[in-house]
């Protein structure tokens, strides 16, 4: 059966190639947008986990840029119950230049060595290459591993923030598009490079002994500097951002849907218009003794073997395109068994829904309208 | 005394019913065909020759009276008993070869048992068979480069693949010249001598008639003579 089936379907290539093309373009389109969205999703929540416990701003800052925090705060902070780090920090972003190129934006960290010595939380924390930032330094500065190359320069090299020289001492490694140009250095540095008072930080980050503590310290924070700070948690904006890539997925899969109509509406064209040209032959067939049933099979598994050998190509051209997306925008993807198992499942339903109504037209063939004449 | 393997009773084929341009296509028709007979069913055109021959395999139902084939009422069967008495019992040959295109002389052949299982054995007999009909040459050619008389041939060998008791052939001369019109015939001939097959063929073509053992001619859906031919 098979045999005939594929004999079948090289009779006609150029159809076969129409609804192969139909297949592989809304394939290709699942596999790539899902696993897009999904390497998002994976990327934003690891940014989401290197941020922990709780970050205090300015009341009403809309932007942490635009928050300026007193870091006399810092002392009365350390004395709650529960606090393991208590760490002013300047999040902000800035122009550099070194002796090739410019830079228009990186992000600068400023953070308080002394403070932060035993803290790995985030990845500019660590260095890899190189040493960490002290509380002596007076114009060091650690950068991304990445922004290193693009600028040329070696540990030991210059930058230039805001017209002054800085020496990189040393460079960290990170994966995640964000941390991906980054300069941290101290507090005194980053507060010159961005125009911030003196004794004033953009933040301050909390961080309890125990995680469980958070929405307790939260609390605390929240009632009794209100009007002064607002306390906000990476957890809150994963709840948000969660529910963000919740309906891009759900909105991938309507796209996936609409593509999966319109597949599946090719697909029965094409089976269509191939049964339309065949109904003499299945009246033929069944002249010799084909039972409605077969001629219903074998129509269907036309349209299976065209949607599955479709569902592989488009699957690899997804891969591929995920791939292409991942090389020129570092945005990482993700394709899992499960997407290309349910991208095959999907093609096969659009095979299997694209050859029944054609089949049942079929049936209606006689096979004496079809041996006369 | 032969075994009766075709016979009808009252078997009758109308159109339009009830309407104004009612057809009797078949009316009332009472035949026996014993085995190993070699018929042709005459009449002008319109006089229900086909109507008959298509009742009698199986690919159209009566409208009323029965057909009973080795035994057996096929009349009110339903459509998948139908194809497998038109599987096991009977050959087709038409006058427009009804080859499927884009397959070879060789599959169309066996096509009819793919769906049921093809065997070794069948596909041996089905080269067999090709072979025996002068088409050894012509066993993976595609329809579309056998010559009419060729065509016609793979027909026969189709109709022959399981064995059938009986070949209904509607005009199979039809579209071939007169000299492969006899060719086809003289096969046919052979093989209801050979293989003791039934076949009943239908002919506009009186000069095939001397080859036939007996001959029933159709006047508006009824049989108006039935003639043996002395051999
Ligand atoms: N599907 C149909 N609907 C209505 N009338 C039909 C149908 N099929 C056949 N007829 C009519 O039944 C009659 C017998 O037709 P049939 O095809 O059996 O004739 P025939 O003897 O084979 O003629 P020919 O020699 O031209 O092939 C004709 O009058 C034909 O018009
Ligand atoms: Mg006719």
């Amino acid at each position: 059966m098979i045999k005939i089936v594929l004999k079948n379907l090289l009779r006609n290539k150029r159809r076969s190639l129409l609804t192969l093309i139909g297949v592989i373009v809304g394939v290709a389109g699942i596999v790539s947008l899902v696993s897009i969205s999904f390497g998002v999703a994976e990327n934003v929540s690891e940014i989401l986990d290197s941020f922990q416990g709780i970050y205090l701003m300015e009341a009403g800052a809309v932007d942490d840029q635009y928050s300026r925090v007193d870091v006399s705060y810092v002392d009365e902070l350390q004395k709650l119950q529960g606090v393991k780090y208590t760490l002013p920090q300047i999040f902000t972003t800035t122009p550099i230049k070194s002796s090739k190129v410019r830079i228009p934006v990186v992000v600068l960290i400023g953070l308080d060595p002394e403070l932060s010595k035993d803290y790995e939380g985030a990845v500019y924390y660590q260095v890899s290459n190189g040493r960490k930032l002290k509380s002596t330094d007076k114009n060091s500065v650690v950068i991304s591993e990445n922004l290193r190359k693009q600028i040329g320069q070696q540990i030991g090299g210059q930058i230039v923030l805001n017209n002054e020289n800085y020496r990189i001492i040393g460079t960290f490694e990170s994966d995640l598009p964000l941390f991906d140009m980054m300069v941290a250095t101290t507090l005194d540095v980053a507060r010159k490079a961005a125009s911030i008072d003196e004794n004033m930080v953009t933040m301050i980050n909390l961080v309890p002994e125990n995680p469980d503590d958070q929405d307790r310290l939260k609390e605390i924070v929240s009632i009794r500097y209100k009007g002064e700070l607002q306390a906000m948690d990476m957890q809150e904006s994963s709840g948000i951002i969660t529910s963000f890539i919740g309906n891009l997925k759900i909105a991938l899969w309507a796209i996936s849907g609409i593509a999966g109509v319109v597949g599946g509406i090719v697909v029965t064209n094409t089976m269509l218009m191939s049964v339309m040209e065949r109904m003499k032959e299945f009246g033929i067939l069944k002249a010799i003794g084909w039972q409605n049933s077969h001629i219903i099979q074998m129509i269907i598994t036309e349209s299976i073997v065209l949607s599955l050998i479709g569902g592989v190509i488009g699957v690899g051209f997804g891969m591929g395109i995920s791939a292409f997306a991942t090389y020129y925008s570092n945005v990482p993807t993700v394709v899992t068994i499960d997407l290309i198992i349910q991208a095959m499942l999907f093609a096969l339903v659009m095979g299997i829904v694209g050859g029944i109504y054609p089949a049942m037209k079929s049936a209606k063939m006689s096979p004496v309208e079809a041996t006369v004449g | 005394m032969k075994k009766e393997i075709i016979v009808t009773k009252k078997l009758s084929k109308y159109y339009n019913i009830g309407q104004t341009n009612e057809v009797k296509a078949n009316d009332e028709i009472d035949l026996i065909i014993k085995e190993g007979e070699f018929v042709a069913i005459i009449g002008s055109s319109g006089s229900g020759k086909s109507t008959l021959l298509h009742m009698l395999g199986c690919l159209d139902t009566p409208t009323s009276g029965q057909v009973i084939l080795a035994d057996e009422d096929v009349s009110k069967m339903d459509n998948n008993e139908l194809a497998k008495v038109r599987l096991k019992k009977i050959g087709f040959v038409f006058q427009t070869f009804n080859l499927i295109p884009g397959i070879s002389a060789l599959e169309n052949v066996t096509l009819a048992l793919m769906p049921y299982g093809l065997s070794k054995g069948k596909e041996e007999d089905a080269i067999k068979f090709l072979k025996e009909l002068g088409l050894g040459k012509r066993i993976n050619h595609y329809p579309s480069r056998l010559s009419g008389g060729e065509k016609q041939r793979v027909a026969i060998a189709r109709a022959l693949i399981n064995n059938p008791k009986i070949i209904l052939a509607d005009e199979p001369t039809g579209q071939l010249d007169s000299k492969t019109g006899k060719e086809i015939i003289t096969l046919l001939r052979t093989l209801n001598k050979e293989k003791k097959i039934t076949i009943i063929l239908v002919t506009h073509d009186e000069l095939l008639l001397p080859y036939v053992k007996r001959i029933i001619r159709l006047k508006d859906g009824k049989i108006i003579e039935d003639t043996k031919n002395e051999e």
